[in-house]
């Protein structure tokens, strides 16, 4: 009984899925498109904890459906948009040159051929990988585990490809006229100064609680990075915050926190072990909440300054 | 669990995601669809080490953490390209930054 409902629930998931995920791509109005993508990011969230996976719901949530549908929103109502009456998307004639029915077959089957192929290779039983060593591990969260202890590397090169994104940024916006630093138009809404009061406070113990949960518990220094990093965004749509012509020196000390804490354990780790980036004996929950903390503070600062230097951010203020 | 109903889920964004990426020219569009491919690969990544145990494998719930955060700043990086293209395709090249009209642009 229980089976059946489950199935039928993981069904209509995966149908509102598939419908949303075909509205963000083809609805005619931009706003239209990115709120269907803002709504598919949650699913994706119930999705993840459906699979057993909490610790990417909360990542989904407060990246992939909140910075990402963000920083598109911004964009969507900054830039210029040729199509947004829907006339480029009734043209029968797609971007590449195939016609759209054609391109459309092309892709259905493409997913059904997809779809049976996914399902042979995750079927055939296959032994379950060993959790020995991270369930082994001092830390009680065997994601944080693996992304501070077991594949630190991959976790300081996603802090570099961050640190690369933003410098891209920045290298393009040198390029546009720097923005003028002015109060937002309109004056200040009255129930702004009220709602930033009441949700600063609230976010920052948020991003604090899930930062400190994670060594044992869902959540991380991701996750705590984009609660932080959507108090940001709040404070740049409220005005209270504008694109930098130069990215201060504090800030810049902030921006490498994170590599610069990893990349300091990777030397202080050949002290007690022939292999850089392996956690001591002793004292290893506060290594990894010292790491967690940089981590944390590098991400939320990155994507602020990532979502300033954005569309939204430059030219939204209408 | 049930395993086909996710895996058709993730081969059928795909393929959404794929036909919106080849099919428009909206730069925006394209963006979301190619958000959307990604978000297909992420579900079946998991959907594999669930396969295998409950709950998946920490390693792949690792990568697609990792992936997320790096479609966030692929997409920021890319809505910059796409803002220096639009401002370098527009006509009028003194006023660059599409300004509202309330005429507070030059006070």
């Amino acid at each position: 009984m229980s089976g059946a409902l489950e199935a039928s629930f993981d069904l209509l998931l995966g149908a509102a899925l598939l419908w949303l995920a075909w509205h963000s791509v083809a609805a005619p109005q931009v706003l239209r498109r990115v709120a269907m993508f803002l709504v598919f990011g949650l699913l994706m969230a119930l999705v993840w904890a459906r699979l057993g996976a909490p610790d990417l719901a909360l990542a989904e949530a407060a990246i992939g459906a909140g910075i990402t549908s963000a920083l598109l929103l911004g964009a969507g109502v900054a830039t210029p948009h040729p199509d947004l009456d829907g006339a480029a998307t009734r043209t029968t004639r797609s971007a590449c040159g195939v016609p759209r029915p054609v391109l459309a077959v092309l892709c259905t089957l493409l997913g059904i051929g997809l779809a049976l192929v996914m399902y042979a290779t995750a079927s055939t039983p296959a032994p379950a990988p060993s959790t020995a060593a991270v369930d082994a591990h001092v830390l009680g969260n065997p994601v944080t585990a693996v992304l501070l202890d077991f594949r630190g590397y991959d976790t300081l090169l996603e802090l570099l490809v961050l640190l690369v994104a933003l410098l891209g940024a920045r290298v393009l916006g040198e390029r546009l006229e720097p923005v003028p630093a002015t109060a937002p138009p309109g004056g200040v809404a009255p129930m702004l100064d009220q709602l930033l009061a009441m949700s600063t406070p609230v976010l920052l113990l948020t991003a604090l609680y899930v930062l400190w949960a994670g060594s044992d518990a869902p959540g991380g220094a991701f996750q705590a990075g984009a609660l932080l990093a959507g108090l940001g965004v709040m404070y740049s749509l409220a005005g209270r915050l504008q694109p930098l012509a130069h990215t201060p020196h504090r800030l810049r000390l902030l921006l490498v926190l994170g590599v610069g804490a990893f990349a300091l354990f990777a030397c202080a780790s050949l002290l007690w072990s022939p292999a850089p980036l392996t956690f001591p004996a002793r004292g290893a929950r506060a290594l990894a909440l010292t790491l967690d903390l940089a981590l944390m503070i590098s991400v939320a600062v990155t994507l602020v300054l990532l979502f300033l230097a954005a569309p939204g951010a430059r030219i939204g203020r209408r | 669990m049930s395993l086909w109903a996710y895996c058709a889920t993730a081969a059928g964004l795909f393929a959404i995601g794929l036909y919106g990426l080849l099919a428009y020219s909206d730069f925006i569009q394209r963006l979301l669809a190619a958000n959307i491919m990604v978000s297909a690969v992420f579900l079946y990544l998991i959907v594999t080490a669930a396969s295998t145990a409950t709950p998946p494998h920490p390693v792949p719930q690792a990568m697609v953490l990792t992936g997320i955060v790096v479609a966030v700043s692929v997409t920021a990086l890319a809505l910059v390209l796409v803002l220096v293209r639009c401002l370098r395709a527009l006509p009028d090249d003194a006023a660059p930054r599409p300004q509202d009209t309330a005429g507070s642009a030059d006070g």
